[in-house]
């Protein structure tokens, strides 16, 4: 991928205006589930991730050719994703209907399997709806570094470098958020527990 | 450090996979013989664990067929608008550069003969001594004369920045160009406006001039608004001032401030070298 994306760069150097729609054919979800795990609403991510991409066309010049694409497109996604929540204070209560709503029909859509149990669907969306819901209850600071650790694969130096702190910063940031929602989970997590021991 | 703090300092690396081969070891030795360690990583292991369940509602491909349409839309916008503006900077810087000759030639001689009509009124107009004659001749009082000169240029004040007002006030964002405001004009006026401000408010103070002291107050917070206005596409930001111009009545004021000054002028002693008042061009 790092290869990839020198050889991208180097078209967007070079002036290669194709070179950009690559990018974002590359980036687009990777951007798009971020600001999605940061914010718990479809409609900002898509217009964040869209954002994120015109931040980019627009400084596209300026780019070095030594600096890591990544990075740079997630520090934009995470500054815009923080920027937005900031400015419209998306309320989580509203968000998280969304969610809900989202989930619940994500899980009855699963549900056109062979093996489908609706005792087990329903659970399931409950589950996923209060993990949701927990999230959007912790600091925004706090859920973007959970987010980018725990669901956008970035290891905790590349999540500290695109964030512009130090790696204790993170691993601070990521055990508070983590001991919330653990207490915000405990009901679950207790029905978690007897079931995996049952496995 | 002590052996069970850098264990737990190590518990998120260690989840991840980030460890290198000593710092495992030295993990997997520290978690065998430590039960409080072992038992706090097994807390946090379970709980990323369930919360590592949550699925993300992915978007259908007609989704990111879409997308793509709309950025590349957003994109072309851009585009065009920037090259817009760049063609009209470019419009303008060769207008300047291309005028011809003879419009320079012309301003030169306004500008001469602008300067004529100035040397040849300070040379060949009455001498200053003969109206503070006749300003003494009419009765008026050493007071008088500076406090009359004070409300002149209050009046002076008042017209200018109700020529701003009006301006702005008569504007429709409907049916007019913003540019046709030329805000960038009636900006710098307010600005020089407010600074002209304090001094004439102090003043007034001084000689109790209460009630032209508040309308220039009144009108130096608008004018402020005014000079302050970001951009002149700013149409929300226009529309805020025009409301503070309704919510004050301050086109009310000024004529109401200009009919009791007349009335005072009617009232007083007539003389004929008393300077009448004449509101500037700005």
């Amino acid at each position: 991928m790092a290869q990839n994306d020198q050889i991208l760069i180097d078209r967007i150097c070079s002036g290669d205006q194709t070179a950009f729609y690559d990018l974002v054919d590359r980036y687009k979800k990777k951007i798009y589930h971020l600001a999605y795990d940061i914010t718990g609403d479809h409609h900002e991510a898509e217009d964040i991730s869209q954002e994120v991409f015109m931040k980019v066309y627009r400084a596209l010049e300026t780019f070095r050719r030594d600096a890591k694409m990544s990075s740079w497109l997630y520090q934009i996604a995470v500054n815009t994703s923080i920027d937005t929540l900031r400015r419209k204070s998306t309320k989580p209560a509203k968000a998280m209907a969304e969610l809900d709503h989202m989930s619940t029909q994500e899980n009855l859509l699963a549900g056109g399997s062979h093996d489908f149990d609706p005792v087990r669907s329903t659970e399931s969306a409950q589950i996923q709806n209060r993990i949701s819901q927990a999230l959007m209850n912790v600091s925004p600071k706090e859920r973007t570094v959970f987010v980018m650790c725990h669901y956008n694969g970035l290891k905790l130096n590349e999540t500290a470098e695109i964030l512009n702190v130090t790696i204790g910063t993170v691993k601070s940031l990521l055990f508070r958020a983590i001991r919330k929602l653990r207490k915000e989970l405990s009901p679950f997590l207790n029905d978690y527990r007897t079931e995996t021991s049952h496995e | 450090m002590s052996d069970c703090k850098k264990c737990r300092s190590l518990f998120l690396e260690r989840f991840y996979g980030e460890l290198d081969a000593v710092k495992t070891q030295f993990f997997n030795d520290h978690i065998s013989v430590c039960e409080k360690c072992k038992s706090r990583f097994a807390e946090m292991e379970e709980l990323l664990q369930f919360t590592g369940q949550r699925v993300r509602p992915e978007p259908p491909e007609e989704f990111w067929d879409a997308y793509e349409k709309s950025l590349a839309r957003r994109i072309e916008t851009e585009k065009i608008a920037r090259h817009e503006h760049e063609s009209l900077g470019k419009k303008r810087h060769r207008r300047f550069i291309l005028a011809p000759k003879w419009a320079y030639q012309a301003a030169a001689a306004v500008a001469l003969i602008v300067i004529g009509i100035f040397i040849g009124r300070s040379l060949f107009s009455p001498s200053i001594k003969g109206v503070q004659h006749a300003s003494q001749r009419s009765g008026l009082t050493t007071r008088q004369q500076p406090e009359t000169a004070l409300v002149h240029r209050s009046q002076n004040y008042i017209e200018r920045s109700k020529l701003i007002l009006l301006a702005l006030v008569n504007f429709d964002p409907v049916s007019e160009d913003p540019y046709a405001l030329d805000l960038p004009y009636q900006k710098r006026l307010s600005r020089k406006l407010v600074q002209e401000a304090g001094t004439l408010k102090q003043e007034l103070a001084e000689s109790d001039q209460e009630r032209l002291e508040a309308l220039i107050t009144g009108l130096e917070m608008i004018l402020l608004q005014i000079a302050n206005l970001e951009s002149e596409n700013d149409l929300d930001a226009i529309e805020l001032v025009r409301d503070g111009i309704d919510r004050r009545g301050i086109l009310m004021e000024i004529n109401l401030t200009d009919l009791r000054l007349s009335r005072d002028r009617d009232k007083a002693p007539v003389s004929s070298e008393q300077p009448r008042y004449k509101p500037n061009t700005i």
